[in-house]
């Protein structure tokens, strides 16, 4: 099994579990509020909704001078309640990386970290989630290489980086990554991968942070598909029926950029949502996973819009194909080296 | 298809040079031969017969006047799709009758338009045969009836005459577009339908649901009212369904709802069927036929020349784009001399 299939198999129970049923309520009730629109803009999931109710007052100022009404004290309980157990399955997943690297703890791989923090309720069971399902994907995730490839490499860093460090340096990785479309390799990356030794350094941090940001980007595509389930049975899907034209597709960053026509299931998509493609290189009799990076839309239906996604790997991670000279080259040194 | 596009200044003399190779058996075998078909000699002098008779019956409708026009044109389109069928089959077509049949009733009926043609004789009918040959038709026979306004509102170079004769009826054909845009240095094409004109339909989305073969050729269209246009983008690997004016202009056709079935025969069926009730009345109801050519006021005439003129100039190029496998379009540029900067 891979922390995919693990990951669909903990979404199939959602629509049977009351307290999901709840989630769905309190969020559903935000629809036509300021603070429901502002929380979704986040792009946190339920999480955006909290931040964005702790930071009224400073957003009450100049020069946003938003006035939004506050949380009502039941959804902020339900969110809060929610995302403790979110909190506590991340932890769960990275456990054996925070063991053998007291700096590389829950905080620094969290998909919330770039973010100011939260308070959530101490976890004290599942509620929200069944036990065993979670279990299953916790148990997959710790199987994944990329978590030992962490483990192992972070020797590097052990003695000199503070989680707040880490923290500072994967989230200005992925802004490195986010600032090139999808199909660029960033400078720093492509320097560092075509200049620099394998025993390098500056190669081994960046494998080393590579691996970490591909665990926490994985939490993050996990986080967001138990967030979609409460609302779709199914995932957006870019297909035959939908694609205007396709433009590009990047071997060296899985990332791929095409038009759409908006409208049905894509209507209204947002950057970070997953979908499905399907018809698209580099097979197109196969079917991808795809997280939405970035979008030019017109929000009208019948309009063509413009998307970059990138593709997932089975453990849901968007940069495997990125990293995959990193990844690679931990696997030719285990086997003796080049 | 593709487009072929051929110079000339006379594109009707210059599409019976084209057709008139298969006046000739050497021409008619060669081209049987590549095909792969059989060149049994009573074919190919079929082929040959047919192809010239019908230069000479057209010659004949031109000259003619609209009394007789109409049956002359049709005996030429018949003769020449005949030859033609059985040039791109490799058979003679099994014909013994028209395949259609028009009643007339005792009380004359006004405008032209409303009488109607009824399809009949499935297996050996001329229409139904060249249907098979030259269209791919769902349901087509069972269709049975068809109105000459009907047919009218179904050929684009008719579409105008025929809004302006009989008011408050709606087109079978709607003009389409081809636009390319960029998005994100993204270059794509999209076919667009002006709104205003949509709008004159009871449901502008229903219209563009009813567009003959729209799965085959687009994505499933979303239009957004109020919009100025209906935008329709291809398939990938999707089929060319445009009917195509003269002059090159593409047209959507719209299905005609036939025993709750969504029948569209292509332009040249539509043009046979026409030429047939035009000269069916032309020969076998002068008394209908003599008033209208010589008293018409309500206009309509205009709408009955227009489609006979073009069924002259456009139907031996239908035939013609058939014969080569490709749209031949003839046209008319000046060579300039490039000036220099």
């Amino acid at each position: 099994m891979s922390i995919r299939q693990a990951t669909f198999d903990l979404c199939k129970t959602i629509p049977n579990l009351p307290k999901q049923a709840e989630v769905r309520a309190a969020i559903a009730g935000l629809a036509n509020k300021q603070i429901g629109y502002y929380g979704e803009r986040q792009h946190a999931q339920a999480f955006g909704y909290l931040l964005i109710d702790k930071q009224r007052k400073e957003l009450a100022k100049p020069p946003s001078r938003l006035a939004l009404e506050p949380l009502s004290d039941e959804v902020r309980r339900t969110l809060a309640c929610y995302l403790s157990e979110v909190f506590e399955m991340n932890r769960l997943c990275v456990q054996r990386l925070s063991n053998a690297c007291a700096n590389c703890d829950a905080y620094a791989v969290s998909p919330y970290n770039q973010f100011v923090q939260i308070n959530v309720p101490p976890f004290k069971q599942f509620e929200f989630f069944p036990a065993n399902e979670v279990q299953n994907l916790v148990n997959e995730f710790e199987r994944q290489p990329l978590l030992q490839l962490a483990i192992d490499t972070s020797r590097i860093f052990s003695v000199t980086f503070s989680p707040q460090r880490y923290v500072d340096e994967l989230v200005q990785l992925e802004h490195a990554i986010q600032a090139e479309d999808v199909g660029s390799v960033p400078k720093l990356i492509k320097d560092i991968s075509d200049l620099e030794p394998l025993t390098s350094s500056r190669w081994m941090q960046l494998q080393h942070l590579s691996a970490v940001l591909g665990l926490r980007a994985s939490l993050g595509v996990i986080n967001q598909l138990l967030y979609s389930k409460l609302f779709s049975s199914k995932l957006p899907c870019f297909d035959d029926h939908n694609i205007i034209k396709f433009g590009t597709y990047a071997f060296a960053t899985g990332g791929s950029k095409l038009i759409y026509q908006e409208g049905g299931s894509l209507f209204l998509l947002m950057p970070g949502e997953i979908t499905v493609a399907t018809g698209v290189p580099p097979d197109d009799t196969a079917r991808y996973f795809c997280r939405v990076e970035r979008l030019h839309t017109s929000w009208m239906p019948g309009q063509p819009s413009y998307v970059e996604l990138r593709t997932l790997d089975e453990n849901l991670n968007p940069y495997a194909i990125l990293f995959e000279p990193f990844i690679r080259s931990q696997k030719s040194v285990a086997n003796g080296g080049d | 298809m593709t487009t072929f596009r051929i110079p000339t200044d006379n594109p009707r003399v210059e599409q019976w040079k084209l057709l008139s190779r298969f006046y000739y058996p050497p021409n008619i075998r060669r081209y049987l031969t590549a095909k792969g078909l059989s060149d049994v000699e009573e074919t190919v002098n079929y082929i040959a017969g047919s192809m010239r008779q019908s230069e000479g019956y057209f010659s004949a409708a031109l000259l003619a006047p609209l009394d007789i026009a109409p049956l002359l044109t049709y005996y030429g389109a018949t003769n020449l799709t005949s030859g033609a069928a059985a040039l791109v089959t490799g058979a003679r077509p099994n014909i013994d009758h028209h395949g259609m049949t028009m009643d007339i009733p005792a009380e004359p009926k006004s405008p032209i338009a409303d009488y109607e043609i009824t399809l009949s004789h499935r297996n050996s009918g001329a229409i139904q045969s060249f249907a098979s040959v030259f269209d791919n038709i769902p349901y087509f026979h069972e269709s049975r009836a068809w109105t000459i306004g009907e047919i009218f509102g179904s050929v684009p170079a008719v579409v105008n005459e025929f809004e302006t004769a009989y008011p408050g009826r709606l087109p079978y054909c709607v003009p389409a577009k081809t636009v390319r845009d960029e998005m994100d240095g993204i270059e794509y094409l999209f076919d667009e339908i002006p709104m205003d004109l949509l709008a004159k339909y009871p449901d502008p989305y229903e219209t563009i649901m009813s567009i003959a073969r729209l799965k085959d050729a687009y994505i499933k269209p979303r239009i957004n009212i109020p919009a100025e246009s209906a935008k329709l983008y291809p398939k990938r690997d999707g089929s060319d369904i445009g009917i195509y004016s003269v002059f090159g202009e593409k047209y959507l056709p719209l299905t005609h709802k036939k025993n709750g079935r969504a029948v569209c025969p292509n332009q040249l069926v539509m043009m046979l069927m026409g030429l047939f009730a035009l000269g069916y009345l032309s020969r076998y109801s002068p008394d209908i036929w003599n008033p209208f050519v010589l008293t018409d006021q309500s206009g309509e005439r205009v709408v009955v020349e227009r489609f006979l003129t073009h069924c002259q100039r456009f139907l031996p190029n239908l035939v013609l784009n058939e014969i080569e496998g490709r749209r031949i379009q003839f046209v008319f540029e000046v060579e300039r001399d490039v000036v220099p900067a």
